[in-house]
C-alpha cells in the first residue's frame, strides 16, 4: 500500500469526523508514516517540531488519536506505562521483543504463529480476529 | 474467596505477594486494571484467548506455543523472561 492510499482513508476518516482538511495533520501523518518506529505521542512531538515549531503538541496528540481511530495505527504496549504506536495498514505481522536492559525493542516477523493461532483458536471455538506477541527479556548486548 | 469471609483478604494478597516473589507465580495483568497472579511452574509464558465481546480471558495451555515462543527467542539471540501472546477475538459464547 502506498503512503497515497493511506493519506485517503486518513482524509475520508477525519471528513466523517466532520473536521476540515488541516496540512497540520497531513504533516504530522506524513511524519508518523516516515518514522516506521514506535512512537509515542511525546517522541512524535519532538519530530515534528523540528521542523514546525508552530505546531503544538495538543495537535499532534489529537492527530494521533485520529490516526488510530481510522485504522491505520494502533497501540502497542511494551509493559513501561509508555503509549507507544506503530503503523497497522500494509503491514506483515510480527512479534516484538523487548529489552529490559537497555529498552531497545525489534520487531520480528514469522509466518508460523498465525498458523499456531488459528489451530488454537479453532481447538477453543474462538472466532480470532488479531493476535499480538510481547517478548521480554534481554537482547544480545545485555546478556 | 473473597466471599468466604474465613480468611481475611490482605493475607491472600501477602500470600500470593510471596509466591511472586519467590518467583514461583506470574502476576497477570488482563488490562482494565484486572490483574491476577498464577502459578507459573518455572515458565513465563502467558497466553490467553481474549474475548473483545465479554471482556473473558481463558488461558492457552500449549507446549507447542510455549516452544515455539522459546525457539524464535533463540533464533533471535534472545534471553526471554516473560512472553505475552494474547489473541483478540469472539469467544464461544458471543457468537
Amino acid at each position: 500500500m502506498t503512503m497515497k492510499k493511506e493519506f485517503e482513508i486518513f482524509e475520508q476518516h477525519v471528513s466523517q469526523k466532520g473536521l476540515k482538511h488541516s496540512q497540520k495533520r497531513d504533516y504530522i501523518l506524513k511524519v508518523f508514516l516516515d518514522t516506521r518506529k514506535h512512537v509515542s505521542a511525546e517522541d512524535l512531538y519532538r519530530i515534528v517540531k523540528g521542523n514546525h515549531p508552530e505546531i503544538g503538541y495538543t495537535t499532534v496528540y489529537r492527530t494521533l488519536k485520529l490516526i488510530v481511530s481510522s485504522g491505520l495505527a494502533e497501540q502497542v504496549d511494551f509493559d513501561d506505562g509508555v503509549k507507544r504506536f506503530e503503523r497497522k495498514v500494509g503491514r506483515e505481522y510480527h512479534a516484538h521483543f523487548i529489552c529490559t536492559g537497555c529498552g531497545n525493542n525489534f520487531e520480528v516477523f514469522d509466518e508460523n504463529i498465525k498458523r499456531l493461532s488459528s489451530s488454537l483458536s479453532k481447538a477453543s471455538h474462538f472466532e480470532p480476529q488479531k493476535h499480538r506477541l510481547e517478548i521480554f527479556g534481554l537482547c544480545k548486548k545485555c546478556q | 474467596m473473597k466471599k468466604q469471609g474465613l480468611i481475611p483478604e490482605s493475607n491472600i494478597q501477602k500470600t500470593i505477594r510471596i509466591v511472586h516473589d519467590n518467583g514461583r507465580g506470574a502476576e497477570i495483568d488482563f488490562g482494565y486494571n484486572i490483574r491476577q497472579f498464577k502459578c507459573k511452574n518455572g515458565c513465563e509464558h502467558h497466553n490467553h484467548l481474549v474475548c473483545v465481546i465479554c471482556g473473558g480471558h481463558t488461558y492457552i495451555d500449549d507446549r507447542v506455543l510455549e516452544d515455539y515462543q522459546d525457539k524464535l527467542a533463540q533464533e533471535n539471540g534472545f534471553k526471554p523472561t516473560k512472553q505475552y501472546f494474547k489473541i483478540y477475538g469472539v469467544c464461544k459464547n458471543c457468537q
